[in-house]
């Protein structure tokens, strides 16, 4: 998904959501945006291998511990935003 | 090799620059070290890996084990993985164990328990626990501080080699829950004719560490058809303090080393990174096999 653009907070989370959903074989419907990466079910080298895999899937740039400082989907979302690596 | 008989365990360590660790890696992997072995011969493929001095073997006598060091020309940087494959070229065991990391010395039952487990199944794919000598993980932010000359003292304190049993207590599990995610393991053992079906190591995957080829060869041998996962417990393999890659990386560069295989994994091999989830079956070293979980085959990638 190479584009000019950041991609839009919806494609990026509907994009992590699936993700998440798939590592940890739940419904997307299930994963709520408010809790925390661990406590949905993902462990720490999951998150870290997410930032890789969304690095190429988004072509952008994420350092691996900002998921650790922002640790739920919502306020990730929000830091990513802030970077403006999504608009 | 005259006058041996062909070995029946072939075990190939990768070194690079590691002339403190990699005796301590090989006596531990001695027949007068390992416990409960069987009582038939193997061999040690040490492969240096192009250390710029290059690694020497201190003279062994233990006639069951025969100890071979090859020699790569090259860096060390590119990737592990062609020290590997050439190990495993030579290697003549029906069972090869490898070690991708020859900083890390064994538990005196692990080589006994891999064996016993292999014989479980026809296409076993075994894996090992990981351990970090010392108090914490060596890459995690509490090590600040923490050198060679402490770990030292850590395996005087339990009279090393003699009180090998008791490595554990002086050490770090790198998973805490034996049955948790399994991303790669140091040591993994399967039958010689599985490694050669599968490949070997993947040499395009390259980068510090060997980037995530260690990671793609554990999934795929998981994902192989008919293999059967085996986690062994109550032994493991200890990292010995060098300075390597990850565990030398402090926790955000080995952070970023994950990353980065991360990455590569989904460049080559389109698809992202799956940790294996599956609990497989579980083969303690003391208690034997225990009962295959439920529901223990999963998707992983």
């Amino acid at each position: 998904m190479l584009n000019d653009q950041p991609p839009s907070r919806s494609v990026f989370q509907e994009w992590i959501v699936n993700y998440i959903a798939s590592v940890i074989d739940l419904e997307p419907e299930a994963i709520a945006l408010d809790r925390t990466f661990h406590d949905i079910g993902m462990d720490s080298a999951e998150v870290v291998i997410m930032t890789g895999v969304l690095e190429e899937e988004f072509a952008i740039e994420v350092r691996a511990e900002l998921p650790f400082e922002h640790p739920t989907i919502a306020s990730f979302l929000d830091a990513l935003a802030e970077k403006k690596l999504i608009s | 090799m005259s006058g041996r008989p062909a070995p029946s365990i072939s075990l190939v360590v990768a070194a690079y620059q590691m002339a403190r660790e990699l005796p301590r890696t090989l006596r531990s992997l001695l027949p007068s070290y390992q416990r409960d072995a069987p009582d038939l011969p193997w061999e040690i493929i040490v492969v240096d890996n192009g250390s710029p001095v290059p690694l020497e073997l201190e003279p062994w006598n233990e006639p069951s084990a025969e100890v071979r060091l090859v020699r790569l020309e090259g860096d060390g940087h590119g990737s592990v993985a062609p020290a590997l494959n050439h190990g495993l070229g030579l290697a003549r065991g029906d069972l090869v164990g490898i070690w991708i990391d020859g900083a890390r010395m064994a538990s005196p039952g692990l080589l006994g328990a891999c064996f016993r487990a292999a014989a479980l199944h026809p296409r076993a794919v075994i894996a090992t626990r990981n351990f970090h000598i010392g108090p914490a993980l060596q890459h995690s932010e509490s090590m600040a501080g923490y050198d060679q000359k402490a770990e030292d003292i850590l395996l005087a304190s339990i009279g090393w080699p003699e009180g090998a049993d008791r490595l554990a207590e002086i050490s770090t599990p790198e998973q805490v829950d034996p049955t948790g995610l399994l991303l790669e393991t140091n040591a993994l053992f399967m039958k010689r004719i599985l490694w050669n079906e599968l490949g070997g190591f993947d040499t395009r995957f390259r980068g510090p560490g060997g980037g995530a080829t260690n990671v793609d060869m554990f999934l795929r041998a998981c994902a192989a058809p008919d293999t059967q996962l085996i986690r062994i417990l109550g032994e493991g393999t200890f990292h010995q303090f060098h300075g390597g890659v990850t565990t030398g990386a402090g926790q955000l560069g080995a952070a970023h080393l994950l990353k980065m295989g991360s990455k590569q994994y989904m460049r080559l091999r389109g698809r992202p990174l799956r940790a294996v989830r599956e609990i497989g079956w579980l083969y303690d070293s003391r208690a034997g096999l225990i009962e295959p979980p439920a529901l223990d085959r999963r998707p992983h990638g």
